[in-house]
């Protein structure tokens, strides 16, 4: 099959093609790269804290002695507003309780039992999410860059003519600048779905600053949480009267006798010790794309109802399912390793397709090898600095840190290439010199 | 991930046609009947992953199909190749940069492609939230089709606009776009 494009517009669709990957690349492969280690964002959390306790359930009864221990540790501190317990799951089988100051992980009676320690995996998501800077400025970057890979995916759809007729074509052997066409064109095309669908919810999540601050702006006098109200859910209006704390004990049985078929994975409290605290479940719906659905109780575990988030109308139900498609946790580990397989492909075809660019460059008499350089540093710097930061959080703990070792591998990364392309210039300047004199 | 018969069979209909269409497109001619069955029994893997498990069905199918083509690509890959002479090398990237070359002010496409185009899809985001809204909708798929249409406009709008050989094309696009959301501002409404 092939489309019917002149080759004028073919030839401008690959010069916009060109000019959106040159300036998305170096962010983009960083954007990749990370998004495809995050992929086991639960495994890494039980891989920096082997010896926390795991369970594959918890008793409702040490869930609710967990929450009072907490709660009882932090009498020396202004109240928490929220208190997040999760439970134990296929791919993070701990419970955990979170805090406005801490995070513990309890034990299977409901004691404390130790500090939840996941710095190097928080790191990770965070460089993913929002590229270490404050989270309005790189969840923007990083969503703008999701908007450019749909924009790159449909104009390298436009820019080859046989796209489809030549997707099975990959003569990776030969080695040289066709092997790295085929590899960029290849992978690209055969990953046009999950990019669409990793780019599109990303950039919807990552946009939210932009699109969310219109709306709020437009039509609910700039408040963005009034403007998730009706898709999330609001949050009722508090009273700081003192209160006992919630129960979550008879919530938990509702849901247990109601929804049998839900898993509940997190337990909130919110405003806990007051008179208007409120609890709510999430609970997840197997075989579904929907990180779960919101079950609100009142502090005593009185059933309110549900969010919407299931069964409320299509705008609910898709912005619930942006979470799982983008992030690949909706079908245990084969899902995951499909994932790491395509996102691994993703971070290639953009490395690969800078090299084309540098290719054609030559190709023109135009000598580029400074910033081929460059390229190879950053392609081989990003996870040489995830790795490092690895290592670090190995070596020297979970208070390693963490940006300043990844930025500064990246960069050193970056001028060994850039050192070892000034001495093979050196080196054939001198040879060139040496044949002269002769 | 739990294995039924339905989605089982949706797999196996994504396998089978990545295989058909791998078959269709290693012919030396055309062959459309091939071609057509490949994409109908992928159509019917993913009719198939719907109806046994709505989006999460789709998405399963699609993953399996992208998995069965890696497959085969992982073959091709293996195949050695013979390498021609760099001079009888032929890429569609021929004459591009003449385009390129031709060259307007970049900052300006940046600016016109980038953040005019990004502030005329979010006008467009929210005329659509308002005729969502205005035909009946619910308040909740009007905010996410705000949510939603921004990354889906602004890409397609930007590739649009650097297809456009003349400057005042782009300039008429983008100012265009957000003359005609503009109004739908003062239809906006909250329960805030």
């Amino acid at each position: 099959m092939s489309f019917a494009l002149s080759k004028d517009t073919v030839r401008r669709a690959i010069s916009a093609h060109s000019a959106l990957g040159l300036i998305c690349c170096a962010l983009l492969y960083l954007i990749c790269a990370t998004g495809t280690a995050i992929v086991l964002y639960e495994e890494w959390q039980r891989f920096e804290q082997r010896d926390a306790p795991e369970m594959t359930a918890i008793a409702p009864a040490s869930i609710q002695r967990g929450i009072e221990n907490v709660l009882a540790s932090e009498r020396d501190r202004p109240a928490t507003t929220h208190l997040y317990v999760h439970l134990p799951t296929e791919a993070l089988p701990r419970t955990t309780i979170t805090t406005d100051t801490q995070a513990v992980h309890i034990d299977g009676q409901g004691r404390i039992a130790a500090p939840e320690e996941n710095a190097w995996a928080e790191f990770l998501l965070a460089l993913h999410y929002r590229l270490n800077l404050p989270a309005v400025v790189g969840m923007s970057l990083v969503g703008l860059f999701g908007a450019m890979l749909v924009a790159l995916t449909i104009s390298g759809i436009a820019a080859h003519p046989r796209i489809f007729r030549d997707a099975f074509r990959l003569r990776a052997r030969r080695g040289d600048d066709v092997a790295t066409l085929d590899w960029h064109n290849r992978l690209a095309v055969w990953t046009i779905p999950f990019a669409l669908a990793i780019a599109l919810t990303g950039a919807m999540i990552g946009l939210f600053y932009i699109s969310g601050a219109g709306l709020a702006a437009s039509a609910y006098g700039g408040d963005s949480e009034a403007a998730l109200a009706p898709v999330f859910g609001g949050e009722p209006e508090g009273d700081a009267a003192p209160a006992p704390i919630p129960n979550a004990v008879p919530a938990l049985a509702f849901m247990a006798r109601e929804y049998p078929a839900t898993r509940p994975y997190y337990v909130i409290l919110h405003d806990p010790g007051t008179a208007g605290q409120h609890m709510q479940i999430v609970a997840e719906h197997p075989r579904r794309l929907i990180f779960g659905e919101y079950y609100a109780f009142s502090g005593g575990g009185v059933f309110r109802g549900t969010a919407g988030m299931a069964d409320g109308t299509v705008g609910q139900q898709l912005a619930a399912s942006t979470y799982n498609l983008h992030f690949g946790n909706y079908g245990g580990l084969p899902v995951k390793i499909a994932y790491i397989l395509f996102g691994l492909a993703m971070t290639v075809v953009v490395a690969t397709g800078t090299f084309i660019w540098l290719d054609k460059r030559e190709r023109a008499g135009k000598l580029s090898p400074y910033l081929r350089a460059s390229w190879w540093g950053l392609v081989a710097g990003v996870p040489s600095g995830m790795a490092a930061t690895l290592l670090a959080r190995l070596a020297l703990g979970n208070d390693a840190p963490f940006v300043a070792i990844f930025w500064t591998t990246c960069l050193l990364t970056v001028a060994v290439w850039l050192f070892r392309a000034r001495r093979t210039r050196s080196g054939e300047a001198v040879t060139v010199g040496a044949v002269l004199a002769e | 991930m739990e294995g039924d018969p339905p989605i089982l069979v949706a797999a196996a209909l994504a396998i089978a046609g990545v295989a058909l269409l791998r078959l269709s497109w290693g012919k030396p001619a055309r062959s459309t009947g091939l071609n057509l069955a490949g994409w109908a029994v992928l159509a019917a893997a993913l009719v198939t992953g719907c109806a046994a498990a709505g989006a999460w069905g789709v998405a399963v199918a699609a993953l399996v199909a992208t998995g069965a083509a890696f497959a085969v690509l992982a073959v091709a890959a293996r195949k050695p190749a013979r390498k021609a002479r760099a001079k009888t090398i032929r890429t569609s990237h021929r004459g591009s940069g003449d385009i390129a070359s031709r060259a307007r002010s970049g900052w300006l496409t940046f600016l016109i492609a980038g953040p005019l185009a990004l502030g005329a899809s979010v006008l467009l985001a929210l005329a659509v939230r308002a005729l969502i809204i205005g035909a009946g909708g619910a308040e909740a798929d009007g905010n996410v089709a705000v949510l939603a249409t921004v990354p889906l406009a602004w890409p397609i709008l930007s590739f649009a606009l650097l297809m456009m050989p003349q400057r005042a094309l782009q300039v008429g696009w983008v100012l265009g776009i957000a003359a005609v959301s503009a109004p739908f501002l003062l239809l906006q409404g909250g329960t805030a």
